[in-house]
């Protein structure tokens, strides 16, 4: 996801202009940022990375003159964000700036064909084959709005795109398939944009282009016509918005945090679908250490801790967890041969920061998992791996956790493929099962939302409650507890199952809950053993089940997970738990994106 | 963009409370059931509306409510001549002046002004249709959507297993073209889902409050609803309350009302509009009385909804029961409302989830008529004009 803008304007400094409106996207990448105006004639490109003020303060992109530009913030996901990548890309000669947010898939191909042409690339996205396709198309004698239609009839994949072309220097032109983009009619001034609250300062006059739309942009005129040339009246498609910035972003979803668990489904498949290098040399890594370590903070930490389970169940091996801020109590144990795993949402967690250091410095080697291409902790690692989970808003962690522990499930097993555990052949059918994420998370938060608004009310009544587990169940459990403290500020406490009778069984009380997440079905049995204590004591018994489980008839409510597979079971198990969290935070009139107290990414110690 | 309210109908699984009576004028806190609906829908979008109603529902009713309600100059009344919503809609298509787009709503469900709000910034955001979408566990009740991420893939009329947990909550935002597929012949669940494999509808999570009185034990949710929201002490200057009665939380005391020496509301409690309450009658939570009904002296009365004039004797308990228009329990009427343990309803209990373990369901009386004096009854009955008692 990038934020794209554009501005065409009498009597501005889109320079100026673009860098306001490239802060209200900031939410949707902010790896790199970069503007080309075109001013005098020509077309100037400032562009660097770093977030939006960091770059401004070197580079001064607001500096640029000018009454057209384009603008855009970046969140890297193909090739790393440098200098060279940040957009706007421009064509051989630097007459032709691109903006692009999306996939173009067949670029592999078109660059090719391009280079052949005699066509020099810099970066390494993408993005860069659209400013050389329309170079091309020009140089044939196209005029300028022919040659961008052609360009784009070349295009397979996703994209919305803004592009300034020196021969016609009062025009932007755009295109949408797939990737948002809105254009924002002002006084004297048109923008474009990939979402509304670029731009809402200015106007509040918008027109949503469709998918298949394409077009251009100048201070009076917006041309906007379809793929097969039908010509569409912009007129009669302006409406005007009378909500916040905010309530934009959300797209109409009541919180970031729900329309993060929505988007799991989504983001699951793009990190199943990013397995790639960076994987296999965090395994070959991993692999071969003497010791294993792996640290985190908050949720990170329950991903982590599941990681280690399953790797000594996977793999074999020993893999030591720890809590990233206890890091002094391990860091002298490890020596030249271990590798320390470092996973942190945001790349940037102070406490996995200096556990990393401290791990280096006594000669550890360092992988890292993170979903910020980038950032501090990727840097100081020798291995960075990424999942693809995209910007999260909300502050309790909900799609970068499914994501985090569908890419340490993938971890786990090439480090059992490496150990000889697991054969090529169980790897395939560990990808194949993987695939299958996407749809089992969509079904289980459909048939499952309903259910967690009930039980959120009766668990927003309620002041305390117990999440119990056994084996790779327990990480689940403890998410579930701590996403139901973060957000909804009911006190609860996962714990090992078995652990529960050796202390906390003494507050259980009538009606007191207890929610049981089974995972592992050879631990079934001893789990219904701890249902019957809990039960005994007049708990409200609720199980995270999967299909088949003999726990099913023995709790008062139940959610069944559509599987039986437990290397899938955690991903979706922990989804009904974020829906409660979600629900009873919303039932109690809090809100869920900003709990008390805390904040995104932890940058003290 | 204007809003066409839809109030005809009368279904029968509202009876006995819509024996002889039309649904869309059953009274909560002091007005008809429609105009919940109604001016929420107003106040989202700013524009006019149009009520469409039946042969059978009384339109001076529902004239004189919409004029007590301020909001005359923005609302239109037309009359369905086919059946079903496709021909209330058909109703309403000349009325809407040519317009691109039109919100539809149910004039059955209760939901704050916000969730119209929601549908229209989805809307806007896309210029697609939309539909509100509530996650409810017992989605078998009501019509089902099924999803992806935030677009709607397929509606249904009912689902008998738990494949979805998304109720199609009763507000859509339409585009005008709709109408000539509804000419077509086309039912309006299969139109719905003929915009959604061609032109994409995208799905309006609501998440608060909602419900959709489509059963008579609806009313009590529906005020539990309406006093989550906002639900302070308040007593009309005409309403007469006795120096000795004692009024606790959420109680609001309309005018012309008398609460009596001795009276103890424990709110969240309605008081209508010349609704008396009688001497040591205790009024405890969740309960609405609706304009002049009468609770007796030392009645408890909890969790019900007693409909306009509606009289319970005193000496009388009342709990989780709805009374309806002109009914009466005559003296010393006991209403038991426990129900066993393996008893199921396909939708939710009242205010299950507040109540504890037990589910609890009294007694649904139809308009006119009486309970004798002394009776013992329920749970889970309802009692028609004629003396006819049924279960649930």
């Amino acid at each position: 996801m990038c934020g794209i803008v554009g501005i065409v304007g009498d009597g501005i400094r889109a320079g100026r202009v673009l860098g306001e409106c490239l802060r209200r996207l900031e939410y949707r990448g902010y790896d790199s940022v970069g503007v080309a105006t075109i001013s005098e004639g020509k077309i100037r490109v400032v562009k660097g990375a770093g977030k939006i003020d960091e770059v401004d303060a070197r580079l001064c992109f607001s500096c640029l003159e000018g009454g057209v530009g384009i603008g855009h913030t970046r969140w890297a996901t193909h090739g790393p964000p440098t200098d060279e990548n940040a957009h706007p890309h421009v064509d051989c000669k630097g007459r032709i700036a691109v903006v692009h947010n999306g996939i173009i898939e067949n670029y592999v191909e078109l660059k090719s064909e391009l280079e052949r042409k005699g066509h020099v690339f810099r970066s390494q996205t993408d993005t860069e084959v659209v400013a050389h396709l329309i170079e091309e198309n020009v140089s044939q004698g196209y005029e300028p709005f022919s040659a961008f239609k052609r360009s784009v009839s070349r295009l397979k994949g996703s994209y919305a795109l803004a592009v300034l072309i020196q021969d016609t220097p009062d025009r932007i032109y755009f295109a949408r398939k797939h990737s948002p983009l809105v254009i924002g009619i002002g006084d004297g001034r048109v923008f474009l944009a990939s979402d509304i609250p670029a731009f809402l300062e200015y106007t509040r006059r918008v027109i949503t282009l469709l998918d298949g739309e394409l077009g251009y942009i100048s201070r009076d005129t917006v041309y906007i016509e379809r793929l097969n040339g039908e010509v569409v009246d912009p007129s009669s498609r302006v409406f005007t918005v009378d909500w916040t910035p905010e309530s934009a972003r959300r797209e109409g979803y009541p919180h970031f945090m729900l329309k993060e668990i929505h988007e799991q489904p989504r983001v699951i498949n793009d990190t199943v679908t990013g397995f790639g290098e960076d994987y296999e040399k965090g395994a070959d890594l991993l692999h071969g250490s003497d010791t294993i370590f792996i640290t985190a903070a908050g949720t990170s930490y329950h991903a982590s801790l599941f990681f280690s389970l399953l790797t000594a169940k996977l793999a074999g091996r020993r893999v030591i967890p720890f809590i990233s801020s206890e890091y002094e109590s391990y860091a002298h144990i490890a020596g030249r041969g271990d590798v320390l795993l470092a996973v942190s949402q945001s790349g940037e967690t102070i406490d996995t920061l200096m556990a990393l250091r401290a791990f280096k410095a006594r000669g550890c080697r360092v992988v890292s998992l993170t979903n910020v291409v980038g950032s501090v902790i990727s840097r100081e690692s020798d291995q960075a791996v990424y999942m693809k989970a995209g910007p999260e808003i909300g502050v309790a962690a909900t799609k970068t956790f499914t994501t985090q522990l569908t890419a340490l499930t993938w971890l786990a097993s090439l480090v059992a493929r490496r150990s000889g555990r697991l054969d090529e052949g169980d790897i395939r059918s560990i990808r194949e099962r993987l695939r299958a994420l996407p749809d089992l998370a969509s079904e289980v938060i459909m048939k499952n939302e309903g259910w967690a608004k009930q039980m959120g009310r009766f668990m927003s009544v309620k002041s305390s409650a117990y999440y119990l587990s056994r084996g790779l169940g327990l990480p689940i459990a403890l998410e579930g507890a701590l996403k139901l403290k973060e957000v909804a500020y009911v006190h609860a406490e996962g714990y090992p199952a078995g652990e529960s009778k050796h202390g906390p069984i003494a507050l259980v009380e009538p009606g007191f809950p207890v929610i049981f997440v089974s995972i592992e079905s050879y631990l079934e049995k001893k789990l219904l053993g701890n249902v019957e204590e809990m039960k005994a004591r007049g708990a409200f018994t609720v199980g995270i089940l999967p299909e088949g489980s003999e726990l099913a008839e023995r709790v008062e409510d139940r959610v069944i997970i559509p599987s039986r597979d437990e290397l899938l079971l955690p991903v979706l198990s922990v989804i009904p738990l974020q829906l409660l969290a979600y629900y009873t935070a919303v039932e109690r009139g809090a809100d869920p994106d900003k709990p008390r107290n805390l904040a995104k990414t932890v940058t003290v110690e | 963009m204007k809003t066409v309210v839809l109030t005809g109908g009368r279904t029968n699984r509202m009876l006995p409370l819509t024996d002889g009576y039309p649904r869309a004028l059953l009274s909560i806190m002091g007005k008809p059931l429609f105009m919940y609906p109604l001016t929420s829908a107003l106040r989202a979008t700013g524009d006019k509306a149009i009520v469409v109603t039946s042969e059978d529902v009384p339109m001076g009713e529902i004239v004189r409510s919409v004029n007590e309600s301020g909001y005359a100059a923005s609302v239109s009344v037309r009359v369905q001549q086919l059946p079903g919503i496709e021909g209330a809609l058909l109703a309403a298509a000349e009325a809407l002046e040519g317009d691109e787009w039109f919100m539809l709503v149910y004039g059955d469900v209760i939901v704050e002004e916000d969730a119209f709000r929601r549908i229209l910034e989805v809307h806007r955001g896309e210029e697609r249709p939309s539909v509100l979408l509530v996650p409810r566990p017992d989605v078998q009740a009501f019509g089902a959507a099924f999803v992806r991420e935030n677009l709607v893939t397929r509606v249904v009329e009912s689902v008998s297993g738990k494949e979805t947990s998304y109720v199609v909550g009763g507000a859509f935002i339409l585009p005008s073209e709709f109408f000539a597929l509804l000419e077509r012949g086309l039912k309006f669940f299969e139109a719905l889902n003929y915009l959604i494999e061609k032109i994409g509808v995208y799905a309006a999570y609501w998440t608060g409050e909602w419900v959709a009185v489509d059963y008579p034990w609806d009313l009590i949710n529906a005020f539990y609803s309406l006093t989550k929201r906002k639900c302070g002490l308040s007593i009309a200057a005409t309403a007469r309350v006795s120096h000795t009665a004692i009024l606790e939380g959420c109680v609001i005391v309309d005018a012309g009302a008398t609460i009596d020496h001795y009276a103890v509301l424990k709110g969240p409690v309605y008081v209508g509009r010349g609704a008396f309450v009688g001497k040591g009658a205790f009024v405890r939570e969740y309960t609405s009385i609706e304009e002049r009904a009468v609770v007796g002296a030392h009645t408890e009365v909890k969790r019900s909804v007693i409909q306009p004039q509606a009289t319970v004797g005193s000496f009388s308990l009342i709990t989780d029961s709805v009374m309806g228009y002109r009914s009466v329990a005559e003296p010393r009427t006991t209403v038991l409302s426990v129900l066993p343990d393996d008893y199921t309803l396909s939708r939710e209990l009242p205010l299950q989830g507040l109540i504890g373990k037990k589910k609890k369901l009294g007694v649904f009386v139809a308009p006119h008529a009486r309970i004798k004096a002394g009776s013992v009854v329920g749970p889970a009955v309802k009692i028609y004009r004629e003396g006819k008692i049924e279960g649930i």
